[in-house]
């Protein structure tokens, strides 16, 4: 979407986004109060953790002079614990720093420089990664000796691959961007290129990483010490405490329960944190990005939204007043809206239109594959041979999909499933709506893909998607689509991703097709070249809504709408190279934020006061064309 | 596939001489003189030179190392002083426990975890998916040393519904039914952080599945819900699951070691955390060696299982 | 007869082989071409026909396996790379791709001032208002991000920070190719603009074969990493020898019928 450009301008410094995700609020209070209170222990009025006081010995919880009990030695364990927890911070943020600081240091030489310098590291990596973790730093304290220091040392080696690794991808990633090979244009040596245009976009993944494995490393350093492998005695971590009372945990509970409780709230606290900071700095995660898009587009109408007006019967797809809207971050673009449109048996109708002028979501929004959410249908009315789609049950409206109306996508290698031969995949849909047996659908599979003119069928059938070139896939995206013989076929922009020569293939294949079976066939393109090839009517959109309509030959040679005439002005031409390209100034309107009247009016040569005040309806001004524009009829 | 499986073997000759070269400079490099701490320091200089040369310290690393890796092919890891035993003969013997304990946390890991992880992720946002993930945020952050110990007092001592330790009964015990009643509590406990690690991944990686093209694809073909989530999501999420489960047998096997300890399971953990602290080198350097071999060889696994659902992989 | 601005001689390319064990790719098999001053020398040819990796392989950000490629007679890799990239720049496909996400839009432009003009503090200040003039943004964008830049406002920024060097030649690898018909027309005629007012030479690269005719005098066919015909534009298209050029006109649908 266009739209998320202008709407990314706005966004909100780190604490007011940190702010919004609730559970991260908790985690920092819990820390926050941990770790306060850890490093006020000098101050605090506590008793000395290591005095010992044997009549004392594992008093319970509430006992005077020890609100948390006292432990084996009648230490006092409310001291005890605060400077524990000190301890393991302490540790934990060290080794956590240092497996950072060393990790990332390698990961990005390692990515920086490739070739034989990648492979030396990786592979040293690779060797320490191959050892079960914990066991690794448990040879390390073997060979190095019990103690806490020797502990912090070992977590933080076994912590330095992980931190390598990540950083290394990224930097892999970072490396081969277009503005790192811009940087070296501009006559930057590598020092400047890793410290001004790598680092500044690696630290994200390096405090993403950091604040994911700091809980982990103050559990293991805490484990080590419950082992008797980190800290000893007198000096305790909340690990140590735990395995000294070990052997006490039938008599005296608390003395066991009280340290590994504080580890847990520790440790949540940082986790809660973390995972507030991964989802603030990873983008994909922001605004409800990640969502998981339901079935079917949700159809909830506005209130209030008119009534709209019954599609013709004859037509065999009829659209009105169609909006859908997408609602993100509490603002609602409108992606396609009061679009209507009747595509007739055997008709081709092209929509044409630039990004995010609405056209795909308009033919997506038919059978309502528009992604919910963000994505909303809010009003208007879909009919199929008089049979109403946005009032259909959910199976129902599986039964039509795939079956009497049938769509093509775009990029032909990420629409067909990876794991799947594309014979299973056109199989399946026939299985689904003929109720064929798996042999019988694997037959007419190898069918369909003779009939889209894929060589050795018989063969290829059993292909997966990767193995084959961006033609032979569209051609399987074709045959999936002609499977159940539909009446429908809804193309959005199929051939888009393709060569040229493979392009006129395609559209060659679509056309026979079209005339063998009369199928209706609804076309989304930003090439009026493509429409002039294959299309029968067009319609032309701009910021989600239509702007004019008609047959191909009257709309492209008579343009009675500024913005079509002005777009076909831009279009450089073969073997015109002569034509004057006029470009269109500025841009179109965000749909968050369109214009009242007409969306084209701030870019258009014969513009009028009467414009910009009130809306302009879609007008006939023929029997077969109509045109969004009040000054249309004028010459 | 059996290209693919033997070329996938050749690879992990190189990593298993990694591991017995890191094993080896891990033990090498200790600070001190192992004659010295053998014989104490009583010990005249001439008995000192002597073990030193019996030991062949007074060669060079190089040369120690390839006589070190030649007795390891013989089997001969070496002789544990503080058991008085050969090392081989206690790790063979501790090596069924410790895979037993973390082979049936590694079942009720994936098979908790992927099952939390789905449900959420398709019910995103709904109460299933909220309490799981708090479920989930609370198993990570456990410690897991420290988790036994309440299952323990809990569901042994007053409940009594388990063993407190071991793995046999001492009396009248020794059939399967008495060590998977043994085995219940060490095993779910290990499973526990393991189970969140999948399960947050599962559901992340599920919802990233969802979004995809070919699921909007396969939607348009009609399918239900039910097969656009088999078939078409949860088998390539499993592709990018299936790897960080074999990485999981590596924290799994380390967590053994605490389990072990908590639950006195005779596993080659604990025998680790009591050689440590005996400082008796050639017993840890054997059941680490042999850990980690076994790791490398369920990391292959792995590898394996994700080649045969991913046909981009090793063509 | 002068010197060509930039000449290509027998320039190869193979990826692959090797240690490497992957399959040896002759991405660039062989080419020669000359482009002189404030000539637009257009490179059409479909994916993989190597056109991209000609492109890198001038600028210097690919070594060829073999060739030379000749600045004014001086053959590059002789002398300092900041003196090839002073005379010769580069324009991206991905306008925002090619901006750090994490500069501003004055610091984008000021880097080849520092490092392959080393100007002063005030002489940039000025310079990249006048660059910012030149491709019609204002002045106020300078301290803003690139995300808050659309797709044909990121691209006028790539143009003017390949000018800011004052070059006589720029390389355009598909520039308008991720734009909607009616910017990719706003920055045609910026470039045209561009080439006019400063005398630039231009080496463009597309596979839309309609831009390069309204835009080139000299076009070259690229397809399996070779050039297969190569000749003035009124030639090339309008009687074109190759087969493979033909197969390509004819596949291009047209409104030239209406």
């Amino acid at each position: 979407m266009s739209a998320t450009t202008s709407a990314s301008a706005a966004r909100p410094g780190w604490w007011p986004r940190l702010r919004r995700n609730h559970l991260a609020v908790v985690g920092l209070i819990i820390l926050a109060a941990i770790a306060l209170i850890a490093l006020a222990a000098p101050i605090l009025p506590l008793p000395d953790p290591n005095a010992t006081d044997l009549p004392a010995r594992l008093a319970p919880l509430l006992s005077p002079g020890h609100p948390l009990g006292a432990d084996q030695l009648g230490r006092d364990m409310l001291s005890r614990i605060i400077w524990g927890t000190r301890v393991s911070l302490a540790v934990g943020v060290v080794a956590a720093l240092a497996a950072a600081l060393i990790g990332s240091l390698i990961g990005i030489v390692a990515g920086f420089y490739g070739r034989w310098v990648d492979t030396a590291l990786m592979r040293a990596i690779d060797m320490l990664m191959a050892f079960p973790y914990l066991l690794l730093a448990l040879a390390i304290v073997a060979a190095l000796g019990p103690g806490l220091l020797n502990a912090l040392f070992a977590i933080s080696i076994v912590n330095i691959p992980f931190f390598a690794r990540s950083v290394r991808g990224v930097t892999l990633g970072l490396v081969r961007r277009d503005y790192v090979d811009a940087a070296r244009l501009t006559g930057q040596g590598d020092f400047a290129i890793l410290t001004g245009e790598i680092l500044p976009n690696l630290l994200p993944v390096i405090v993403i990483t950091l604040s994911t494995t700091l809980g982990w490393m103050i559990l293991e350093t805490a484990g080590l010490s419950f082992l008797g492998l980190g800290a000893q005695p007198p000096q305790a971590d909340l690990g140590s405490m735990l395995g000294e009372a070990r052997a006490l945990v039938l008599v005296a509970p608390h003395v066991a329960l009280i340290p590994g409780l504080v580890i847990l709230l520790l440790v949540i606290g940082i986790n809660l944190v973390g995972d507030g900071i991964r989802d603030m700095l990873d983008p994909r995660l922001g605004s409800g990005g990640l969502a998981r898009p339901g079935a079917a587009t949700a159809v909830a109408f506005d209130a209030g939204s008119p009534t709209p007006e019954p599609p013709p019967a004859a037509a065999a797809l009829g659209v009105r007043n169609l909006a859908t809207h997408f609602l993100l971050g509490g603002e609602r673009h409108k992606a396609a809206d009061n679009v209507g449109l009747d595509l007739h048996a055997g008709e081709c109708l092209g929509i044409v239109g630039e990004s995010g002028s609405g056209k795909s979501v308009t033919a997506l929004s038919i059978l309502r594959l528009v992604p919910t959410p963000p994505g909303r249908i809010v009003g208007g009315a879909i009919h199929h041979h008089g049979q109403d789609l946005l009032g259909l049950k959910p199976a129902d409206l599986r039964d039509l999909r795939g079956n009497r109306i049938a769509y093509i996508f775009q990029d032909p290698l990420g629409t067909l499933n990876p794991l799947l031969t594309v014979g299973e995949q056109i199989a399946e849909t026939i299985r689904r709506h003929q109720g064929k047996s798996r042999s019988e659908a694997m037959a007419l599979a190898v069918d369909l893909m003779e009939r889209v003119r894929i060589p050795d069928a018989a063969n290829r059938v059993s292909a997966y998607p990767h193995e084959l070139s961006g033609g032979q896939r569209q051609r399987i995206g074709i045959a999936m689509a002609l499977a159940n013989d539909p009446d429908i076929i809804i193309a959005d922009e199929p051939t888009t991703a393709l060569d040229v020569t493979i392009q006129a293939e395609i559209l060659d294949l679509l056309r026979d097709l079209r005339r063998e079976r009369g199928t209706a066939l609804l076309f989304i393109t930003h090439d009026f070249g493509v429409v002039a090839d294959l299309c029968d009517r067009v319609m032309v959109m701009y910021a989600g809504r239509v702007v004019e309509t008609g047959p191909v030959r009257d709309v492209l040679r008579d343009p009675r709408h500024p913005y079509t005439r002005r777009l076909l002005d831009c279009v450089p031409v073969l073997g015109q190279p002569k034509r004057a390209l006029n470009a269109i100034p500025g841009l179109p309107p965000a749909v968050n934020r369109l214009p009242q009247g007409c969306h084209f009016a701030d870019r258009c040569d014969r513009v009028i006061e009467r414009c910009r005040t009130s809306d302009v309806a879609l007008d006939p001004i023929g029997p077969y064309r109509t045109v969004r524009c009040i000054r249309a009829r004028e010459p | 596939m059996l290209s693919y499986t033997l070329r996938r073997l050749a690879m992990i000759v190189p990593v298993l001489f990694g591991i017995s070269v890191i094993v080896f400079l891990i033990m090498a490099l200790i600070p001190g003189d192992p004659a010295l701490a053998i014989l104490g320091s009583f010990a005249t200089p001439d008995n000192v030179a002597k073990l030193r040369q019996d030991l062949g310290l007074d060669r060079s690393l190089v040369e120690q190392y390839v006589v070190w890796l030649g007795n390891l092919a013989h089997g001969d890891f070496g002789r544990s002083y503080s058991l008085n035993r050969p090392v081989i003969d206690e790790v063979r013997e501790r090596l069924g426990p410790t895979l037993l304990l973390a082979g049936a946390s590694l079942l009720l890991c994936t098979v908790l975890g992927l099952a939390a992880g789905v449900v959420s992720a398709i019910r995103q946002y709904g109460w299933q998916d909220k309490i799981l993930t708090l479920l989930v945020l609370i198993g990570l952050s456990t410690p897991s040393f420290w988790l036994g110990l309440i299952l323990v007092l809990v569901f042994s001592v007053q409940l009594k519904w388990f063993p407190v330790s071991g793995m046999y009964a001492i009396y009248g015990g020794g059939d399967t039914l008495d060590l998977l009643w043994h085995l219940a509590l060490p095993a779910i406990t290990l499973a526990v952080v393991a189970t969140g690690v999948i399960a947050r991944l599962t559901r992340s990686t599920m919802l990233e599945v969802l979004r995809q093209d070919f699921v909007r694809t396969a939607r348009a073909k009609g399918l239900d819900e039910r097969t656009v989530i088999r078939k078409h999501a949860l088998r390539n999420a499993l592709v990018n699951i299936v790897p960080i489960i074999g990485i999981q047998t590596g924290f799994v096997l380390g967590g053994a070691v605490y389990i072990e300890t908590v639950f006195q399971w005779p596993g080659i953990g604990r025998m680790l955390v009591t050689a440590i602290s005996t400082r008796d080198i050639l017993l840890v350097q054997g059941g680490v060696l042999v850990v980690a071999a076994c790791y490398v060889l369920i990391n292959l696994a792995a590898d394996l299982v994700q080649h045969m659902l991913d046909p981009r992989i090793g063509t | 007869m002068t010197t060509p601005l930039l000449e290509a001689r027998n320039l190869r390319k193979v990826f692959g082989g090797g240690w490497s064990r992957k399959p040896i790719i002759n991405a660039v098999d062989g080419v020669n071409l000359t482009v002189d001053p404030g000539e637009t020398f257009g490179i059409v040819g479909e994916s993989g026909s190597g056109k991209s990796t000609l492109a890198r392989l001038l600028i210097g950000l690919e070594k060829p396996t073999s060739g030379t490629v000749l600045i004014d007679g001086v053959e590059v890799g002789r002398r300092r790379s900041k003196d090839l990239h002073r005379k010769m720049q580069f324009v991206f496909q991905d306008p925002s791709g090619a901006l750090n996400p994490r500069k501003t839009i004055a610091q984008i432009l000021e880097a080849p001032l520092i490092h392959l003009l080393g100007m002063t503090k005030a002489d940039r200040r000025r310079r990249v208002e006048q660059l910012m003039d030149q491709v019609n943004l204002r002045t106020e964008f300078l301290d803003r991000h690139p995300h808050e830049f659309s797709g044909g406002q990121a691209q006028r920024i790539g143009i003017a920070r390949a000018l800011a060097a004052d070059p006589r030649l720029i390389i355009l690898d598909e520039p308008v190719s991720a734009l909607d018909v009616s910017i990719q027309a706003q920055i045609l005629a910026l470039l045209n603009r561009l080439k006019a007012e400063l005398g630039l030479a231009y080496i463009f690269i597309s596979h839309d074969l309609a831009v390069v005719e309204a835009l080139c005098d000299t076009v070259a066919v690229m397809n399996r990493g070779r050039v297969v015909e190569q000749a003035p534009r009124a030639v090339l298209f309008g009687s074109p020898q190759h087969d493979y050029t033909r197969t390509l006109l004819a596949s291009v649908p047209s409104l030239r019928d209406f």
